[in-house]
């Protein structure tokens, strides 16, 4: 095992490289994780910032704009078409209301007049589902206050009360109770990050550490005047690139439970576990693409380029930034081609899963399974590849 | 003073790395961009809720309400019906739907989530539904027990039932943006801002090789009949001109073959990467500049720099946007200073607003952010004594 213990070392001596590609990829997740929330204990209803700018000023409208802003987080807006640009270019607020001049007297007269329509403005930001939220909550209290001033005889001020009334009837929300606490959702999205270290890093790890054994290094040529067979040699420096992925993994998984370690308290330890081999089948892949550059005879920068690049296509294509299922049919169809999407798609499953059964373990191994038989792909690729160089 | 511009020219464009990262690196990943964002869902409409079939009237008449808002191509909805509530539960679980639907017994709705996902906006927009459900018959009452009179007859009653559930109410969307904003193009722009970032690498070759800690050739430089302003200039403008050539690049393809909207202010976009090139210039000049630190750690200590600079930019989906809003809303200086952040910042606000005061304050903060780099840089390039180095 000399080989295996020297490659190991002069692999682990890249120190700026772990520093990057560990260390600093394992604080930006970090840092992900911290900004999106922990596990619910009781249900909060969504509450989208939202502005109103009346420009009636009736009673009506009083009562329209109270409402928007109740069911919403209130953002202070002046009455300004920079402001308003403001709103919806950076999404201070995701639904601006604008209530016209005139429009309470006009809703009034359609309905007791049949009059027309008047419409109420609004201003909106590229948050459509939150937009689509807060303009259905103004037109359903709208449209309560029309309907009884259409069909009953009530005065603004009665529509407004009865309506104001009528609000404390909601239906009601519980929490599905679940026999175990599932994964926190920060650690998803740690776990989801890493993903870029696993492949990219590992690889570039891999690559930038065999550099000096490669085809034309002097080292490489001194050691294959050693009594080792070929095999010997393949086998050690394919068991240093293995190494070189489990240790990533390893220091990965372990910063992540460090630092989410309170979120996880509570959460089924199996499911921590079970979310594990998916990023272990990741690192072997990284670990394969390594292999592959180094026998390429790729150079530092070749590597680097490789790696970053592979890295940042395939976390995207995979699903790691963006949510799987809201891509489109062929972006999806694509994404299933790449190892990370099987990643993802694993962690998805066990993040959602309340508890382990015998269909999530399976479902799991399957895609661990596909993520392997990458690995083994691209390995193989590489030998191959090694193997024809070393002839040609 | 030429030929030094041009032999740093060559060295420029004879670096491999350079020419992949800086100007490779942005049209690829605004290819994928493109690709991942073509045919991408937003959450509005993928509303889906459970329904569980429970054979009452209550339930029956609840499932008419949801359906009736499941119809239509403007559908707010779209729901599954499951025969029993463990189905039901487990696809809200697994995160099939977002939420389901059951009935009490005195008929009220209830609505149950997944505590691993509670609070979406998918959910509000449920329970805005069964809310309102709940209120006509609220309403009903309320009106039966203010004002008797309006329901004396059963048909007043029904009337008032039916205006309660109509939605006779309008609202009209104004636009306000030069262009329309979907929010995809803000990976874009943060992509501009880490492929300006990415720019620093080439003032950072540029600078090493003229510096006597950087490299051998840049040991005999120092020494030579040049001095080191002489030949930090040209170098210093070789860079500017590589990275605003290689940032014209990424703009004309993200404008011309992906099909971002720039607002019509082409001519704008291409000042902001002007001076995004100058910022990234001076990010390299000043790490280059920086004594006694060796090349490669140099060269580390910039790629982290614009890895973690990139983060709060909003190039890394989802959580990383959410990170720069909450750091816009919140620590603004923070982001003020970022010159990734400021970068992006000011191609959206060119794109967007019809002011250009906004664009104008991110143009002015990049080159506050560049002049005191190049102090910076400047300090750390006088001739130095050897011991210093």
């Amino acid at each position: 095992m000399h080989v295996f213990r020297l490659t190991g070392r002069v692999v682990l001596r890249h120190r700026l490289l772990i520093l990057i590609y560990v260390g600093m990829i394992a604080c930006l997740g970090f840092l992900m994780a911290s900004s999106v929330g922990g596990r619910a204990t009781s249900y909060v209803t969504a509450r989208p910032t939202v502005a109103v700018i009346d420009r009636d000023g009736s009673e009506l409208s009083r009562a329209i704009a109270e409402a928007a802003l109740a069911d919403g987080e209130r953002v202070e807006l002046p009455d300004t078409a920079y402001a308003l640009q403001d709103a919806a270019a950076k999404g201070l607020a995701s639904y601006v209301l604008v209530i016209p001049e005139g429009y309470g007297e006009k809703l009034m007269a359609a309905a007791r007049e049949a009059g027309p329509m008047p419409a109420l403005e609004t201003v909106t930001s590229y948050r459509e589902t939150s937009a689509i939220l807060m303009d259905q909550r103004v037109r359903s209290y709208a449209q309560q206050l029309f309907a009884l001033l259409s069909q009953t005889d009530a005065t603004t001020g009665e529509a407004v009360a009865w309506t104001g009334a009528a609000r404390g009837a909601q239906a009601k929300v519980g929490l599905i109770e679940t026999e175990t606490t599932g994964l926190p959702t920060g650690y998803l999205v740690f776990m989801q990050f890493s993903t870029y270290a696993l492949f990219g890093g590992v690889g570039i790890l891999v690559a930038t550490g065999l550099r000096s054994l490669g085809r034309e290094q002097p080292t490489r040529q001194r050691l294959l005047a050693a009594p080792i067979g070929t095999a010997a040699w393949g086998a050690q420096v394919v068991l240093v690139c293995v190494a070189v992925g489990v240790f990533v993994w390893a220091v990965l998984g372990t910063l992540g439970w460090l630092w989410c370690r309170e979120d996880l308290t509570g959460v089924d330890p199996t499911l921590v576990l079970l979310a594990q081999p998916p990023l272990l089948a990741l690192s072997l892949v990284g670990a394969a693409f390594g292999y592959l550059l180094w026998e390429l005879g790729s150079g530092g920068e070749v590597v680097h380029a490789a790696g970053n690049i592979g890295s940042m296509v395939l976390t995207f294509l995979g699903g790691a930034w963006v949510q799987q299922a809201n891509m489109g049919t062929v972006v999806a169809a694509v994404g299933r081609l790449t190892p990370i999407w099987w990643v993802v798609s694993a962690l998805t499953r066990v993040y959602t899963a309340p508890a382990v059964s015998g269909a999530l373990v399976a479902e799991v191994a399957g895609s661990c399974g596909l993520v392997l038989l990458f690995a083994v792909a691209i390995a193989v690729s590489g030998a191959a590849i090694g193997r024809a160089r070393a002839r040609g | 003073m030429s030929a030094l511009l041009r032999c740093d020219l060559i060295q420029v464009l004879r670096n491999r790395g350079v020419i992949i990262w800086v100007m490779a690196f942005p049209i690829i990943l605004a290819t994928i961009f493109s690709f991942v964002f073509g045919g991408y869902q937003t959450d509005a409409a993928r509303v889906e809720v459970g329904l569980v079939e429970q054979g009452t009237p209550e339930a029956a008449a609840l499932a008419a309400a949801l359906d009736a808002l499941a119809k239509g191509d403007d559908a707010l909805l779209t729901v599954q019906r499951f025969p029993g509530e463990k189905n039901a539960r487990d696809a809200t679980l697994a995160g099939d739907v977002c939420a389901y639907v059951t009935t009490d017994e005195d008929g009220t709705p209830r609505m149950w989530v997944s505590p691993q996902d509670a609070g979406t906006l998918s959910q509000a927009v449920v329970q805005l539904v069964l809310d309102r459900y709940q209120q006509v018959s609220a309403t009903l009452a309320t009106v039966a027990e203010k004002d008797p009179e309006a329901l004396a007859s059963p048909d007043a009653a029904a009337a008032l039932a039916d205006a309660l559930a109509s939605d006779d109410v309008l609202t009209e969307r104004l636009s306000v943006l030069r262009a329309e904003s979907d929010g995809f193009q803000r990976y874009y722009y943060a992509m501009l801002g880490f492929s300006s970032l990415m720019g620093a690498q080439v003032a950072l070759l540029l600078v090493t090789s003229k510096r006597a800690d950087g490299s051998e050739v840049g040991a005999r430089r120092q020494v030579s009949a040049t001095g080191p302003g002489r030949q930090l200039a040209p170098a210093f403008l070789a860079s500017w001109l590589v990275c605003l050539a290689c940032q014209l690049v990424a703009l004309a393809y993200i404008r011309l073959v992906v099909g971002v909207s720039l607002g019509g202010r082409e001519g704008l976009a291409a000042l902001a990467c002007a001076v995004c090139a100058l910022v990234s210039c001076a990010i390299g000049a000043a790490v280059g500049a920086l004594p006694g630190v060796p090349t490669q750690a140099k060269d580390t200590l910039l790629t982290i720099l614009t890895m973690a600079l990139s983060v709060p930019a909003g190039l890394f989906g989802t959580p990383s946007q959410e990170l720069s809003d909450w750091l816009w809303a919140h620590l603004p200086w923070v982001q003020a200073i970022n010159p990734a952040a400021q970068a992006g910042e000011a191609f959206y606000r060119l794109t967007f607003y019809d002011s250009l005061a906004p664009f104008a304050a991110s143009v002015g903060a990049l080159l506050a952010i560049s002049v005191v780099l190049l102090a910076i840089a400047a300090l750390f390039m006088r001739r130095q004594r050897y011991a210093r180095l």
